[in-house]
């Protein structure tokens, strides 16, 4: 023990000998994992978020497609699917899009005329009641962006060209945001008055399917009784944040290309050979009597000091990132465009793999970047390295 | 003081390590204590049959990724280049499976065996 506790602060003496060059590679080193670490734990974060919530989102969406859109759909179609074996119902979903010029941020309108429950305690002020006309229930986005509170007025300019006004009764909760925050829901016939859309028009169609298992054959009778319908089931909508947050995440990453290139060549340089310089040091080694086990002993605990203290390092400042700051370095990249972005606390999910994952692309290939170039100087003749 | 070394990078490697598993600890105490607000939003999602997340409200097609048409990203029109930048940096529509179970191949099955009967040499 008392062999290897020498060889550990041997090692860190030759660290300290080359206090600048190692402190260069500690850098950088630590700058890589805290990317790879932010990038594997957002993207994960976000990913898990929308599995865990869309579970709950309808089995079968049925939208109309007209001249290759998304078109309104005929409320009459209800009734051609609703014959269909195995659908339990089938109701209309309103919703449409609001450009908001002093805003200059797109909203989502949406109507609803029945309002379970439970949805209310959701709500800071009240819902609005189906006699109500003009009421509205807002996301936190809308009323930070136009600094509302409950019964203040919205103008909306329809579809006909006439202006509207709408009274907020209520603003979604916070927590809420990564639903809501654009979210504008008031009754279904205010929302056909200001997009100007025909009684028997709807924007999509919900289909529940209580047996999972017959929802490809259901969406496949769809097609066929009516050709211009495009179903999207519930695994489409998962896989696309799947695949989404996965795509996202290899681009993060591929920005920060430049600096995993530089952490490459610097393994590389390392894996091809030692300097003079650190192989006269073996040499002399094993001149004073070090035999190879030692050498390997004290190369690796050089690999050793220096990866553990930078991936440890890098996940804790990528952890306090990403979960105590909400991903600050990549939310330009995240927020693109969008003016009303939410504000959402993200919550770890499965971290103790991601950081075994960030462990074996990390530390793993540096130590062996050490280890081995010493392995190749430690076995020949001491005269020979010593020599050049 | 030389000799010290050692203890200073153990005391710091454990100080570490110890920091990281209270932050991974505590990250778990977080993820129950957001649940009650996670099921409130699958309650939201439930009641109001929502399909997406409410984060890139810059066009319709990162509004709602996955009721977009199947030809995103490019959607204001045929060649345009991406202005939005969140629109460059979706992937790749998945290739549609066409909703055709297994069942469904039977007809086709059936018609080749009919030709093949029918092309058949008759004895």
């Amino acid at each position: 023990m008392n062999r290897h506790l020498k060889i550990l602060e041997f090692a860190l003496s030759t660290l300290m000998r080359h206090k600048i060059k190692n402190l260069a590679v500690v850098l950088v080193y630590t700058f890589v994992v805290f990317t790879l670490a932010s990038v594997l734990f957002f993207s994960q974060a976000l990913k898990k978020e929308a599995t865990l919530l869309f579970d709950q989102t309808p089995e079968l969406i049925v939208q109309r497609v007209t001249a290759g859109r998304h078109g309104w759909i005929p409320l009459e179609y209800c009734r051609a699917i609703e014959k269909i074996r195995g659908v339990k119902s089938v109701t209309p979903r309103f919703w449409g899009y609001y450009y908001d010029p002093p805003t200059r941020a797109n909203y989502t309108f949406m109507g609803a005329d029945v309002l379970p429950s439970e949805v209310r305690s959701m709500v800071r002020g009240r819902f609005f009641t189906p006699a109500e006309s003009w009421g509205c229930v807002i996301g936190q986005g809308i009323a930070d962006a136009r600094l509302l509170e409950p019964d203040d007025i919205i103008p909306v300019r329809g579809g006909d060209g006439r202006l509207y006004v709408l009274r907020v009764k209520g603003i979604f909760q916070s927590s809420s945001q990564l639903l809501t925050n654009d979210l504008v829901v008031m009754a279904v016939a205010d929302w056909r008055k200001i997009f100007n859309i025909p009684a028997g028009a709807a924007t999509d169609l919900v289909t529940r399917i209580p047996n999972t298992r017959e929802i490809d054959t259901v969406a496949r009778k769809i097609q066929e009784r009516l050709p211009d319908a495009r179903p999207i089931s519930r695994e489409q909508i998962l896989k696309t944040y799947d695949a989404l947050f996965d795509w996202r995440s290899g681009v993060m990453i591929t920005a920060f290309a430049g600096c995993l290139a530089a952490f490459a060549i610097l393994a590389f340089d390392r894996a091809a050979g030692l300097s003079a310089d650190e192989r006269r040091t073996v040499g002399i080694l094993k001149a004073v009597g070090w035999e190879v086990s030692h050498i390997l002993e004290l190369k690796f605990w050089e690999g050793f000091c220096i990866s553990m203290l930078c991936f440890l390092t890098g996940v804790i400042a990528a952890h306090v990132h990403v979960f105590y700051f909400g991903g600050t370095v990549f939310a330009p990249m995240l927020k693109g465009w969008s003016v009303l972005f939410p504000r959402f606390q993200l919550t770890p999910h499965a971290e103790v793999f991601l950081i075994v994952v960030v462990w074996f692309l990390s530390v793993l290939p540096y130590m062996l970047a050490t280890i081995i170039p010493s392995w190749k100087t430690a076995i020949t003749d001491p005269d020979l390295v010593m020599r050049g | 003081m030389n000799n010290m070394r050692y203890r200073i990078f153990t005391l710091l490697m454990v100080v570490e390590a110890l920091a990281l598993a209270l932050l991974v600890a505590a990250g778990h105490f977080d993820t129950d204590r957001t649940a009650p607000a996670r099921r409130c939003n699958r309650q939201l999602v439930r009641a109001f049959e929502l399909t997406d997340l409410a984060i890139w409200t810059g066009a319709r097609y990162t509004r709602h990724m996955s009721q977009a048409d199947t030809f995103a990203a490019f959607q204001d029109s045929m060649g345009a280049l991406e202005h939005f930048p969140e629109g460059a940096l979706a992937p790749l529509p998945p290739l549609e499976r066409p909703f055709r179970p297994e069942a469904a191949a039977e007809p086709a099955a059936g018609a080749a065996a009919y030709g093949k009967r029918e092309h058949e040499p008759t004895s």
